[in-house]
């Protein structure tokens, strides 16, 4: 066992890197999407594909469909996979996020009903948190559950809710106690998308794609074995969900492919000292982000801390988005397929890197609260 | 699958604790400020305490040079703790240039002959590199070294040489051929008492950690390691520096954001502490994020330096740009939130700021590292 400071990726581990490159390259010429894959690259077919390669539920039990792999292995794809594009959009959900949740809070008889269509990649995930008037405010919801016999009937709103229009389930965070301290009548059901009394309506967001939806709830029926960890206790357990939502890879690749075409695109003036500079500086952003990520993902750093990791890698994919359009200069004011337009869409695309999943603001919150334990006065 | 780990072993933390104890209690703040205004800029009682009880200047010596024979990443530890306490003392000077210069110039005369007295502490060492004009790089070199003989005679001025008037060696890199750049560089060693050697106190922004001029007249030196073959051994160690700098800067940075937030929690205005005002919270938050960043970098750079692999050089320059730029934010930033009180020179605020300043431009700053970080990559 290593007890000391190593920052080498064991050599165990570079096959199944160069693996995961040659897959997502082998897609890349009917991937409609090349950066941001991960929340837009919606691609049912691959997600079936993970699922035959064993790389969805990689760390999972074997005995709800997982491969019980290392965190380690995971990352390795993943930062492969995204890095270059693969549209990984229709299982990323589930594999982030409510496949890992499902398993800490999850019962048993949960567990066996959804994890393995997850790791199969059969079934498509959405999550509902945000709502109009709760967004970093999450203690605020509204969106109610009451209970009708066995079951609950949950009538309200959420909003941006990625990928809603063509998920099989919504993960969804709604006030089952009405009269209880805001933070503790909130739980969490699990809601068939096809049931009725579920509208889903898209969003058009300023890159003018639509992957995230407003999707209303009219006295929605929902089996009352789909409530999931404590009733009440949804607010630590979201909490718990945003630690894997906000300090992985994803936070800090979703426009590396952008950037590495932009730098052998031969726009790029080394020479230039400005430019030298520049790039020196995403070059350190980028590998500082990827060993706080790798801390995360080895549990070698304290709790709380995906607040930090993805509060410093959003910060440098917008630089890599400022950078890519001005190394590009004239070419990024026109809105083409080519690099050009990659960058003018990646440029738009940027703002949202520092708002979705927590904007930078809140997350800062999160730590002078959380880690620096400063006084919260409300 | 084992492999990556992004913290320091137990053993390591352990030593952590002791370096940090013994600080604490035989340099205090007090004591800083007290050694800060000597000429030596050091206490000898302390340095001797460091040597006999702890070994820690010749922690990453190994055995046969009379050291302890541990590693990078122990010293890249020692180096973080006394930057978080500003410890006064050539240690920087000694365990880190001076000792790696002479580990790595593959003299085996010279090791035996140096290292164990800079090992146990009786001796101090320091490297003379820059000149007037500042330099950090082999075209700074122009201090002529003369051969007649067997005997080497070295003539010029070196600056900015740290600790360089309370050595009793100084590794001086000179020239011993009408060249340019990185060839006909050669290490000497200067021993105190060296004929033709004047050396001039400078006062420095940093008042923690000294530096001295040093004229050099005909001075007699013995060539270290082989001739013309210097830079090769300089870079190295310059790597090594820049890291063991980003090491004390972690340290340092550290600190200062634990003023902050010690004092934002009992500083009341308003009628409430100032810790729970959001512009407060955020300034806060952003010293954290850059702490545990330059962490990243710096114990990288460790890692690195530790194997004396081929991810040195780019991870040496990322980490003193990258660290240096963190301190002293982070030290500006811990006099704003102290406000009026911050600027005082009660308050060591500023001791830390100007420990900051100072050590982001020596040995390159950021801007000469993220030029250097270019070319290493080759992006």
């Amino acid at each position: 066992m290593i007890v000391t400071l190593d920052y080498a990726l064991p050599e165990s581990l570079r096959q199944l890197q160069r693996e995961a490159v040659e897959f997502a390259e082998s897609w890349a010429d009917h991937a409609t999407v090349t950066e941001d894959s991960w929340l837009i690259g919606y691609d049912r077919e691959f997600a079936r594909e993970l699922g035959r390669r064993g790389w969805l539920g990689m760390t999972w039990p074997a005995r709800v469909g997982g491969h019980e792999r290392t965190p380690l292995e995971r990352f390795v794809v993943y930062e492969a996979l995204i890095s270059h594009g693969a549209p990984i959009a229709a299982a990323w959900f589930a594999d982030r996020q409510i496949g890992p949740t499902l398993l800490e809070y999850g019962s048993p008889e949960q567990q066996a009903r959804w994890l393995p269509e997850m790791a199969a990649g059969e079934s498509a995930w959405c999550i509902g948190i945000s709502e109009p008037d709760a967004g970093s405010d999450v203690g605020s919801l509204r969106t109610r559950a009451v209970r009708n016999g066995d079951d609950w009937v949950v009538s309200g709103q959420k909003i941006w809710t990625s990928g809603a229009l063509h998920a099989d389930w919504c993960y969804l965070v709604a006030r089952t106690a009405p009269n209880a301290p805001k933070h503790e009548g909130l739980s969490e059901l699990v809601v068939d998308m096809r049931s009725p009394g579920i509208e889903v309506r898209k969003i058009l967001d300023m890159t003018g794609n639509a992957h995230f939806c407003e999707v209303h709830f009219d006295k929605v029926s929902v089996p009352g074995a789909n409530l999931v960890g404590r009733e009440g206790g949804s607010f630590r357990q979201v909490m718990r969900q945003l630690e894997h939502e906000r300090g992985g890879i994803d936070r800090l690749v979703s426009n590396y492919r952008l950037y590495r075409d932009v730098l052998a695109s031969g726009h790029v003036d080394r020479d230039d000292r400005v430019v030298r500079q520049e790039l020196a500086a995403i070059e350190s952003s980028y590998r500082i982000g990827r060993h706080l990520v790798l801390r995360g993902v080895l549990e070698q750093a304290p709790p709380g801390f995906s607040a930090v990791t993805k509060a410093f890698c959003t910060e440098h994919e917008q630089r890599v988005a400022d950078f890519s359009a001005r190394a590009l200069g004239a070419h990024a004011m026109l809105w083409g397929p080519g690099l050009g337009g990659r960058a003018a869409r990646g440029v738009c695309y940027a703002p949202a890197y520092t708002v979705m999943g927590g904007t930078s603001t809140i997350l800062r919150n999160v730590i002078a609260e959380r880690i620096l334990r400063l006084p919260r006065v409300n | 699958v084992t492999g990556m780990k992004f913290a320091f072993s137990d053993e390591q933390e352990e030593l952590r604790r002791t370096v940090r104890g013994l600080l604490a209690d035989k340099s205090p703040e007090s004591e800083v400020r007290r050694v800060m205004t000597t000429v030596e800029g050091y206490d000898p009682k302390l340095w001797r305490q460091m040597g006999e009880q702890l070994g820690l200047q010749g922690l990453a010596i190994p055995e046969e040079y009379g050291g302890e024979g541990f590693t990078f990443l122990e010293l890249g530890v020692v180096l973080e703790e006394m930057g978080r306490a500003l410890l006064c003392a050539p240690y920087f000077s000694s365990a880190v240039l001076a000792a790696y210069t002479l580990l790595l110039s593959g003299d085996e005369d010279a090791k035996h002959e140096y290292l164990p007295a800079l090992a146990s502490g009786d001796s101090i060492g320091t490297v003379a590199l820059s000149e007037e004009d500042g330099r950090w790089d082999a075209s700074g070199v122009r201090l002529a070294a003369l051969r007649d003989g067997e005997v080497w005679t070295l003539s010029g001025t070196k600056s900015f040489v740290l600790d360089g008037h309370t050595a009793d060696v100084i590794l001086v890199a000179g020239r011993t051929s009408a060249s340019s750049g990185t060839d006909g560089i050669s290490i000497f060693a200067v021993t105190d008492g060296a004929a033709g050697l004047t050396r001039t106190p400078l006062a420095t922004l940093d008042q923690t950690r000294k530096q001295a001029r040093l004229t050099f007249d005909a001075t007699p030196a013995r060539l270290i390691g082989t001739e013309g073959a210097g830079w090769a051994v300089l870079s190295q160690v310059l790597d090594l520096a820049a890291v063991a700098l980003a090491a004390e800067q972690v340290g340092g940075a550290a600190r200062v954001l634990e003023m902050s937030v010690d004092y934002a929690k009992i500083r009341v205005q308003f009628g409430r502490p100032i810790g729970s005002f959001q512009a407060i919270k955020h300034k806060c938050a952003d010293m954290l994020v850059a702490v545990e960043s330059a962490k990243s970098a710096a114990y990288y750079g460790l890692w690195a330096g530790s194997e004396l692999n081929d991810e040195l050089p780019t991870a040496a320059s990322l980490a003193k740009a990258y660290c240096s730029d963190a301190y002293v934010h982070c030290a500006a930033e811990n006099i704003q939130i102290h406000g009026g009180v911050g600027f005082t020179w009660e308050l060591p605020a500023h001791l830390y700021f100007k420990r900051a300043k100072s050590s982001q431009l020596c040995f390159g700053d950021p801007i000469y590292h993220r030029d250097q970080l270019a070319q290493r990559i080759g992006v």
